[in-house]
Formats: structure tokens, C-alpha cells, sequence
């Protein structure tokens, strides 16, 4: 449910409810403490506290980084799985032509298909987190279509049947990709990781309220700059997870470039 | 015996036990050394303290993020290790259309089959943490008949043939991923590695013991505070751990998934209705 709020909002706005939110509250958090508890009592243990914060910042500062980091990182295999992908329908669509034309002819257009597929159905459905099996179901059925039909060919020379053996691992190697693709589509930070990164959080920012600043707007600003930093770090985290989901999210371009490809190639192959 | 407990239990259990446990015995260390060690000397070394604490705190603080860090990528390798497998049924199910029909049948039927033991049987397992050999026999059993149905497999034609050496190729591809999936459900933290986080964590505490604060207030929340977010770090450090194991551990939704498609493209009058299907939608990484 938030999930769906979050990625169905430009990224800046996001950013600004983020921040917003989290440094309002971590400001408010200082306001109420500053009252409650005295601040000559904390300004004599400024120096202790200050030593001590340093645990517990980079703890929770590396962690962060850690985590923006393999956020990120799968954010990049995302781009990788469907660069696959979009390289194994070019390699089938090539390869189709040591076929008999017939056979060359209909595997093409159901490669053609399951782009079609892929772009105008699986794309928006992945992008609005709608993962379901129904989903997925009409490119399976195009994939084990042309599984099938090259699975009966009967080849009629030598040639043929290196083709066939080569288009058999191009296809298990397309259908090896495109489930990478649909489980890449769902994943997504642990809800136990966001829970601990905002405890962690919730630790760090009170941490500095026990500073004893004589200037309690020196105290904001200082508070107010962890908080922001935090929050940014958050908000990166959000739009690069979910890599198919949202404004930042991994493009259907590489399939559309296969099927432009294929259409010079094709033109250029000499007629038989 | 603790980590029994720890998987059969909601995280935010463990991470409440984890926490009042840590927080209570290093409040009672706190309320110890003051009551041994005077105030004035540690009031009047405070910033050497501070300072020779900067280096001890550091290399705990990064070593504790490493080691979640690398727990996490963990669970990465498994669930690409469970993917790994589901590519290969595909593939096999796929391929067998090229066997002939009585042949295809089979090897789909078998290869349901292990689905099926998978799902319902070795991932409670494996979620349980009942790791004997015995509770995998049934899953290799199949496989080799699987494999031995494929190697006696004598092709009518140059198209068959192609179609076998794909296939033995795929069940290879199987058994190797299976055999990684059983080995990655064992994978966890060594004692070794959690001897030192809890030992670290004891010499941290004895550090912020002897910093010499004037109130002994802001002396107990500094400790509290710290000892609470290096809990949270054990404390994703155990959920994560053992990366099939437990609530937090890779989901059986890839190979449901190759069944499913499997009955929809095969067997389409057995297939479930519209809606009916039960994979979820997404995965937590």
C-alpha cells in the first residue's frame, strides 16, 4: 500500500515528504527533550557524549552506506538481466534464418509477439507492482510455443541441426533471463532491514539530544543536518529499490532496439 | 537450542529479547564499575578515553556493518541459487516436447513431481532447519531417475538427439543448483565470528564504562544507546542469517511458479481458474 503511494509519486516529491517528515519529527523530538530535561545538566557531558556518539554513528553509518550500496548494485543487475534478455531474443531472431523459412518465418513472429508482450503488457503491469501469475502467463505461452517448435523440428542437414542446438540454449537462456527479470521485478528491501534502518535512525538523531548546547539553535541546526542526512540516504534507497518500479526504474528500450535490429537484418538477408 | 528459538520466532521477538537482554546486563556492569572504580580519576582522563575509544569504537562499529553487510549478499546467493534451480525444471519441461509424446509425459510428470517434494517437503524442512540427509533422499531419488530416464534415452533422429544432449545438459545445470541450494541452507555466521561481535561488544561497553560523566543519568542513556543499536545489528545479523531458514529466508515462489506455467501451457484443462494462481507478488531480497 505504501509501496504503491511512494512509487506512483515523482521522485521529488517523495523527497521533500521524506525529509520533511523525518527532520520535522526529529526536531520536535529535540523541542520536547529540551523542556523535559535540563540542559546544564547535559552541558557538563557534552565531551562524553560526543565520545561516545562515535560508536553508534559509524555503526549505523556504514550500515546505511551498505545497504544504499547493494540497493544500487541490484538496481544495476536489474539493467543487466534485461540486457540478457533483450540479447538472447536478438541471437534467436538471427539464428532463426539457418530454419526452414517456414519454420524461420513463425518463430520470428512469435519472437515478435513476446515483445510485444514483454513491452506493452508485462512493462506497465511490472512498473504498477503487479506481479501476479496471470501477468506472466501469455509470455510463457509464446516461449514454450517456440520451446515446442524447436523442440519437434526435425532438421534436414547438418547445418540445421547445429542451428537448432543453438537456438535450444539461446531459448533456455532467454526463458533463464526472463525469470530472472520477474523475480527482479518483485524484490525489494526487507521490511526488517527498513524496521532496524529506522530504529538505527531513531537511535542516531536522539543521540544528539543529549549534547548540552547553551544555543539551542546551534542544538537544531545540528540535529536538523543528521536528520536531513539520514533522510537523503533513505530517499535514495527508495527510488533505486523495486528496479522496475517508478519514475527511476529499468527502461523496455533494449527489446524495442531487438525487434529495429531485426528488421535491418532481415532486409539485408539475401532471399532464397 | 538459542538458535532454535531465534527461527521459530517472529523477528521482532527476537529483537526485543536481544535488546532487554543486552540493555539489562550492561546497565548492571554500569551500576557495578561505579560502584568499584572512582568517579574523579575517569572524570579526569575522560578525553584520553574519548580519544583511545575513537579507534577500538570505529573498528568494532565497521566490522558489525561488514559482517550484516555480507549476511545480506548472502541471501542474495540463495535466492539466486533457488532461481538457478527453477531455470532448469523450465528448461527440462520445455524441452521434453522434443522426446516424442509418451517420453515428454514422463519426464514432465517427474519433474512435477520433484516440484512437489521441493515445495512441500524440503522447504519446511529447510525452514526447520531439519537438514539430515534422509529428508533430501526422496528429491535425489527423482533427479536420478530423471537423469537415468534421459542418458537411456535412445534418439529415432538427428533432431531427438539434439533435443537429449540439450536436456542432459539442463539436468546437470539441476543437479549442480540443488546441490548448491542444500549447501547455502547451512550457510550461517560461525560461532568463531559470533564469539568475537559478543566480545567486542563487552570491551565496547567496558570503553563506555570508564568514561567519567558528571551525571550518572546521561551515563546510563549513553550506554543504553549504544548497546541498543548494535543489538539491532545482531539482531538483523540473526534474521538474516541462515538464509533458509526462519521467517526471514528465500521463498519456494520460483518453483511454484515453473508449475504453474507448466500446468497452463500443458495441461490447460487442469490449470487453476482466473485468480486462482498463489504466487505473491514480489520478493524480499
Amino acid at each position: 500500500m505504501l509501496a504503491d503511494f511512494i512509487y506512483s509519486q515523482p521522485t521529488w516529491l517523495i523527497a521533500v515528504l521524506v525529509i520533511g517528515i523525518w527532520t520535522g519529527l526529529s526536531l520536535l523530538g529535540l523541542y520536547v527533550f529540551n523542556r523535559m530535561v535540563d540542559v546544564n545538566l547535559r552541558h557538563r557531558d557534552t565531551e562524553t557524549v560526543g565520545l561516545t556518539y562515535n560508536t553508534v554513528a559509524v555503526v549505523y553509518a556504514v550500515l546505511l552506506a551498505l545497504i544504499a550500496v547493494d540497493v544500487f548494485e541490484t538496481f544495476s543487475r536489474a539493467d543487466d538481466i534485461v540486457s540478457a534478455e533483450s540479447n538472447k531474443l536478438s541471437n534467436l531472431m538471427l539464428d532463426a534464418s539457418g530454419l526452414s523459412p517456414q519454420l524461420a518465418s513463425q518463430v520470428r513472429s512469435d519472437l515478435n509477439k513476446y515483445i510485444d508482450i514483454a513491452v506493452k503488457s508485462e512493462w506497465p503491469s511490472q512498473q504498477a507492482g503487479k506481479l501476479g501469475g496471470e501477468v506472466f502467463m501469455p509470455g510463457w505461452t509464446v516461449l514454450a510455443h517456440i520451446s515446442d517448435e524447436l523442440a519437434v523440428f526435425e532438421p534436414a542437414s547438418m547445418g540445421q541441426n547445429v542451428d537448432k542446438a543453438e537456438m535450444m540454449h539461446a531459448l533456455n537462456d532467454l526463458i533463464k533471463a526472463r525469470r530472472s527479470r520477474i523475480i527482479a521485478a518483485g524484490e525489494h528491501l526487507p521490511s526488517v532491514i527498513w524496521k532496524m534502518l529506522l530504529l538505527g535512525g531513531v537511535v542516531a538523531v536522539v543521540f544528539t539530544y543529549f549534547f548540552g548546547a547553551k544555543n539551542f539553535g546551534i542544538h537544531l541546526a545540528v540535529t536538523g543536518l543528521i536528520a536531513v542526512t539520514i533522510s537523503l540516504v533513505f530517499v535514495l534507497i527508495m527510488t533505486l529499490d523495486y528496479p522496475f518500479r517508478g519514475g527511476v526504474s529499468v527502461s523496455s528500450d533494449a527489446f524495442r532496439s531487438v525487434q529495429q535490429n531485426a528488421e535491418g537484418s532481415l532486409a539485408a538477408e539475401p532471399q532464397h | 537450542m538459542l538458535n532454535d528459538w531465534f527461527y521459530s520466532h517472529k523477528t521482532w521477538q527476537i529483537g526485543l529479547l536481544i535488546d532487554v537482554v543486552l540493555l539489562l546486563v550492561s546497565l548492571f556492569g554500569l551500576r557495578l564499575f561505579h560502584r568499584f572504580v572512582a568517579w574523579h580519576p575517569r572524570e579526569e582522563h575522560n578525553h584520553m578515553v574519548g580519544l583511545s575509544y575513537a579507534l577500538c569504537g570505529s573498528v568494532y562499529a565497521v566490522i558489525i556493518a561488514l559482517v550484516a553487510g555480507s549476511i545480506f549478499e548472502t541471501m542474495d546467493k540463495g535466492e539466486a541459487i533457488a532461481a538457478e534451480e527453477a531455470n532448469s525444471l523450465t528448461a527440462l519441461i520445455f524441452d521434453s516436447s522434443g522426446l516424442g509424446p509418451r517420453s515428454a509425459a514422463q519426464v514432465r510428470e517427474e519433474t512435477e513431481h520433484y516440484i512437489d517434494v521441493v515445495t512441500q517437503k524440503e522447504w519446511p524442512d529447510q525452514q526447520a532447519y531439519k537438514m539430515e540427509t534422509a529428508n533430501f533422499e526422496e528429491g535425489w531419488g527423482l533427479l536420478r531417475k530423471i537423469s537415468i530416464d534421459l542418458a537411456t534415452f535412445e534418439p529415432k533422429s538427428q533432431g531427438q538427439a539434439t533435443v537429449k544432449s540439450e536436456m542432459e545438459h539442463d539436468i546437470n545445470d539441476l543437479f549442480t543448483a540443488r546441490r548448491q541450494r542444500l549447501l547455502a541452507a547451512t550457510r550461517h555466521v560461525p560461532g568463531a565470528i559470533w564469539g568475537m561481535l559478543v566480545f567486542g561488544l563487552g570491551v565496547v561497553c567496558v570503553y563506555v564504562y570508564l568514561f567519567g560523566p558528571h551525571s550518572f543519568k546521561i551515563h546510563v542513556a549513553v550506554t543504553a544507546m549504544t548497546v541498543l543499536s548494535i543489538g539491532f545489528v545482531f539482531t538483523l545479523i540473526i534474521a538474516e542469517d541462515y538464509p533458509f531458514r526462519g521467517n526471514v529466508s528465500v521463498d519456494s515462489e520460483a518453483y511454484t511458479d515453473v508449475k504453474e506455467v507448466a500446468e497452463r501451457v500443458f495441461h490447460p484443462e487442469a490449470a487453476p481458474k482466473e485468480g486462482g494462481h498463489t504466487s505473491t507478488p514480489g520478493t524480499e531480497r
